[in-house]
């Protein structure tokens, strides 16, 4: 829909499409794990009449948002560990000021093409992408063993300790800087790549993976919205109902995750980020407007 | 999981102020956007403007709407649009709460995670001040 077609629609039309549009997208990230942050961004900024530059800003503050609900139990009950957070949020999260910036001052059709091909890239990643549940680390590196990145916790499922550890160190970090850099850039949660570097590279088990990337991604992504706050690329009648939307769902998803078909949902996300993947790829090479 | 105990002191009320800024950030967010349909708080952009303006590239935005950039924002926090943004605002901030409440935990006990910590600070500082917006899109 070309832009004065959107203007002539009543203003409040939208917030409300957006509030919908995400209280079903805070459902389906719950039940496949991808997070909020790169549905939203994609999705929204492809079917809606809204600047990718707000769009982006918004994806970051709802990814974060949804971060910083899950982060505080997650941290309390153990299962994440603030000690294996610290040093990767820390690369990753100066490396996604850099891509904030870089991606406000890109024209906006190739921030569009590369957008379509990053979020065809993630779903590739989603679909082919395995998970250990307790990787093997025969010994850390010595950068973990200097930080002591390891720890002991209980898997109520086996109901046994699990003691862990953490090797490649410095390939975990350059892959953080990576993510960073694509999380500030296009406005995206990183939850999809947090978890296969901790989980599959670093060597960390599977559940501390998941639950120690949300408290990654809330550092992560602070440090971009930050960028965007200040270049006036959050409108608050976006974000609002987005955040709250997204945070509604999330309830929702969380009470189905016992009784939702999680392979189904899994396939409605990978087909959701290819059509709206090739929807932003074609918007930005101007064959699809 | 069992931590050394400096850490899970430290991980513990990190887990505390993030819940604390969060649910505190939330209510700011919901009632002043409620205070912002509502119209009891007139906004600086009017909401049947904003269809005209929320398609233009951000640079075009900043210009046509006067949005402000930056620390800006504060000089129209008695907008509606713009009061907003102290939910938001304390939302981006939690993190960088959370880390200076933990540092003198570390500090005592853990003199590399003291040093992360701090690194961090100074990054999201540096983020938060918007001096690093004059280095790409959308100066302030």
């Amino acid at each position: 829909m070309h832009v004065s077609d959107t203007a002539a629609v009543a203003w409040w039309v939208w917030p409300i499409a957006l509030f919908f549009a995400t209280f079903a997208l805070g459902i389906v990230a719950v039940l496949s794990g991808v997070g909020g942050g790169v549905l939203f961004v994609p999705i929204v900024g492809s079917f809606f009449p809204f600047h990718l530059d707000f769009v982006r800003g918004t994806g970051l503050l709802l990814a974060l948002s949804g971060a910083l609900s899950a982060a505080p139990s997650l941290l309390s009950s153990g299962l994440a560990s603030l000690r294996l957070a610290m040093p990767f949020a820390l690369i990753g999260s100066a490396a996604s000021i850099a891509g904030a910036l870089l991606g406000l001052a890109l024209p906006p059709a190739l921030m569009q093409a590369a957008l379509g091909i990053t979020i065809l890239a993630i779903a590739v990643l989603i679909w082919r992408s395995k998970r250990s549940e307790y990787p093997e680390v025969a010994a850390p590196d010595r950068l973990a063993a200097a930080l002591q990145l390891n720890g002991v916790f209980h898997d109520p499922v086996d109901s046994r300790e699990v003691h862990w550890q953490t090797h490649r160190t410095p390939a975990g970090l350059v892959l953080f800087a990576g993510i960073g850099l694509l999380a500030g850039m296009f406005g995206l949660g990183a939850g999809w790549a947090n978890v296969p570097v901790l989980n599959l590279v670093l060597g960390a088990p599977l559940k501390v993976s998941v639950a120690t990337s949300g408290v990654v991604l809330s550092v992560v992504d602070t440090s971009a919205a930050w960028v965007y706050l200040h270049s006036g690329a959050v409108l608050p009648l976006i974000a609002v109902p987005s955040i709250v939307g997204v945070m509604l769902g999330a309830k929702i998803g969380a009470r189905l995750l016992r009784v939702a078909p999680a392979a189904t949902v899994r396939k409605l996300v990978i087909a959701l980020l290819l059509v709206a993947g090739a929807r932003a790829l074609l918007k930005g090479l101007g064959i699809w407007n | 999981m069992e931590l050394k105990p400096d850490m899970e002191r430290a991980q513990h009320v990190f887990a505390q102020w993030l819940d604390a800024g969060t649910k505190i950030g939330f209510v700011l967010l919901v009632i002043s956007f409620a205070l912002y349909l509502s119209g009891l708080l007139p906004p600086q952009v009017p909401l049947a403007e904003l269809p005209k303006l929320w398609g233009l590239p951000l640079a075009k935005f900043v210009a046509t709407a006067g949005a402000p950039t930056g620390w800006q924002w504060l000089a129209l926090a008695s907008c509606g649009d713009y009061f907003n943004y102290f939910g938001i605002v304390l939302l981006a901030s939690i993190v960088m709460a959370a880390y200076l409440r933990v540092l003198p935990l570390l500090a005592q006990h853990d003199r590399n995670f003291a040093i992360i910590a701090a690194l961090e600070i100074v990054v999201l500082l540096a983020a938060a001040s918007g001096l690093l917006n004059s280095f790409g899109g959308g100066s302030p």
